[in-house]
């Protein structure tokens, strides 16, 4: 398994609570204004969405590119980050 | 397609078999952006003719560009499943109130759920093991179009080889020309020299002749046969000749010369060679001919048929060599695919083995009979692999090593400090009891 950042291992370690969007793996400063602008100011409204899209990986990426103009890699580590959390505490 | 209303949007995406969560206004778009792209896939699909060889393969290599999003799904593997098969059940037990289209869609929506999960789900079995038996069957293909083709070519240049021995064997054998020419009416004459006895004459010459002939042949034939009067040479001398006759045939003895000057004579081919003193010059006189010897040496069918052979043979020799390496090549292949078959077999139970230790020590970690959740990985190796085989599996640990770095996602590597060494450690990162393939 090819090795994961620091962010997303504390992430994905302990329940989100009232983390910030950018907490999120893949989510940094620019991506997480423009996720804040549009209601999406905390990692559990992300989680919502990702959770309504029914933990589909090409609906939630597409979606995130869609919302906040991230690239593939930062989507990716932004689906993985939540579905990790998911598996481990949902 | 843009103006579907939620409901028709839910029905489309179920006929594809995928199943979507609720349509608001954050999804509706997604939903849609999805939906054509099914359809289009759909059609792109019916157009192109697909063998279920190339279908299958295409599914395998279309992997290849998600594989990171493999590994992702792969740890979601069976909740998706499940849900899956939650929904079949459900719209199963839908019928009775939506009898035509939804038998139809259902039939279509198996078909299309089943492309959809061998597409997007993970294969059930682990990769490794599907690309193994893939490698496998390729190999056996190969091997088996190789030997077909080699079967071909040896029967095709056997039946060769018949032909050309049988050709050679007619060749070999006696011209009926020379027969003809001496063959000619039977008629009592001595002494005159009218035409009639001329010809009588010119008869008893040509069946001293024929005798003659006879004989050379058959002393030709046993010298070039296998000798077995030790003879030394095929030219028989005059007395030696002579010598024959007086014994044989004392009635053509007469005629002995004027034979000899019919044959030197005549144009026609009489199968009879006449040399002199000297073997190159031509001989113009009948007093000049030392010995006698026949063109057309009379030999045996089986020694004809072995002098075919050995022509045939030794001309077609190149041919076998080259059919014999083909052959030495297709040994050593197959030698080879062996070899490596054990090898990839071992390094796998080599691969199963470390799982099974990884996944042992976050148990017993779990337990709380370990202090790290994490394992060094030359631990593992020196618990798995006995110290006289560590030399030895060198290669095969390090094939593994790499192997579970790439495609185990349930064992992540790590660099931690332990008691003041840095070492790359494999933890075990599946928290719950799923049932394992392995």
């Amino acid at each position: 398994m090819s090795s994961t950042s620091q962010k997303h291992r504390d992430f994905v370690a302990e329940p989100m609570g009232d983390k910030p969007v950018t907490a999120l793996s893949g989510i940094g400063e620019v991506l997480g204004k423009k996720l804040e602008e549009q209601g999406f100011d905390k990692a559990y409204v992300v989680l919502g969405q990702f959770l309504i899209l029914r933990k589909d990986d090409d609906l939630f990426i597409d979606w995130l590119k869609d919302a906040c103009g991230a690239n593939s890699k930062q989507a990716l580590l932004c689906y993985s980050c939540l579905k990790e959390w998911c598996d481990a505490f949902l | 397609m843009a103006y579907l209303s939620d409901e028709e949007l839910r029905r489309q995406l179920k006929s594809f078999g995928f199943c979507p969560g609720p349509i608001s206004d954050s999804t509706r778009k997604l939903y849609q952006n999805k939906l054509q792209k099914l359809c289009s896939e759909e059609r792109s699909k019916a157009r192109s003719y697909w063998t279920p060889r190339a279908q299958k393969q295409a599914f395998n290599h279309t992997e290849q560009p998600y594989d990171s999003l493999r590994q992702v799904r792969a740890n979601s593997s069976s909740p998706l499943h499940r849900t899956r098969s939650r929904i079949r059940t459900r719209t199963r037990t839908r019928t009775p109130s939506f009898q035509g289209d939804s038998d139809e869609s259902e039939e279509e929506y198996e078909q299309q759920s089943w492309r959809y999960t061998t597409n997007t789900e993970p294969l059930r079995r682990p990769d490794w093991q599907e690309r193994c038996q893939n490698a496998a069957r390729r190999n056996v293909f190969l091997e088996r179009q190789l030997s077909r083709c080699l079967v071909a070519c040896t029967i095709g240049l056997a039946v060769l080889l018949v032909w050309l021995v049988y050709v050679k064997t007619v060749g070999l054998g006696q011209s009926g020309d020379v027969n003809k020419n001496i063959q000619l009416l039977a008629v009592d004459c001595k002494g005159k020299k009218d035409s009639f006895c001329a010809a009588e004459e010119n008869r008893l010459q040509m069946q001293l002749l024929s005798k003659l002939y006879n004989f050379l042949a058959e002393v030709a034939g046993d010298l070039l046969c296998g000798n077995p009067s030790k003879l030394k040479n095929k030219c028989v001398c005059l007395d030696d000749i002579k010598t024959y006759f007086s014994v044989f045939y004392p009635e053509y003895l007469d005629r002995m010369d004027d034979s000899l000057l019919t044959v030197l004579q005549s144009r026609k081919d009489f199968g009879i060679r006449l040399v002199g003193e000297d073997v190159n010059t031509p001989v113009t006189a009948v007093e000049e001919i030392h010995c006698l010897e026949s063109t057309h040496p009379y030999m045996s069918l089986w020694c004809r048929l072995q002098r075919a052979v050995v022509i045939v043979v030794s001309r077609l020799f190149i041919f076998m060599l080259a059919l014999l390496v083909l052959w030495g090549v297709l040994v050593l292949l197959r030698y080879r695919w062996k070899k490596l078959e054990e090898e990839d077999q071992a390094m796998y139970e080599l691969v199963r083995k470390i799982i099974g230790a990884v996944r042992d020590h976050y148990k017993d970690w779990d337990q709380g009979l370990e202090p790290i959740p994490y394992v060094p990985i030359p631990h593992i190796r020196d618990t798995l692999i006995p110290p006289q085989n560590r030399r030895r599996m060198r290669g095969i640990w390090d094939k593994a090593v790499e192997f579970l770095a790439s495609n185990e996602s349930r064992i992540r590597t790590e660099t931690h400090r332990i008691a003041g060494e840095d070492f790359l450690v494999w933890r075990w990162t599946q928290p719950s009891e799923i049932s394992d393939s392995s």
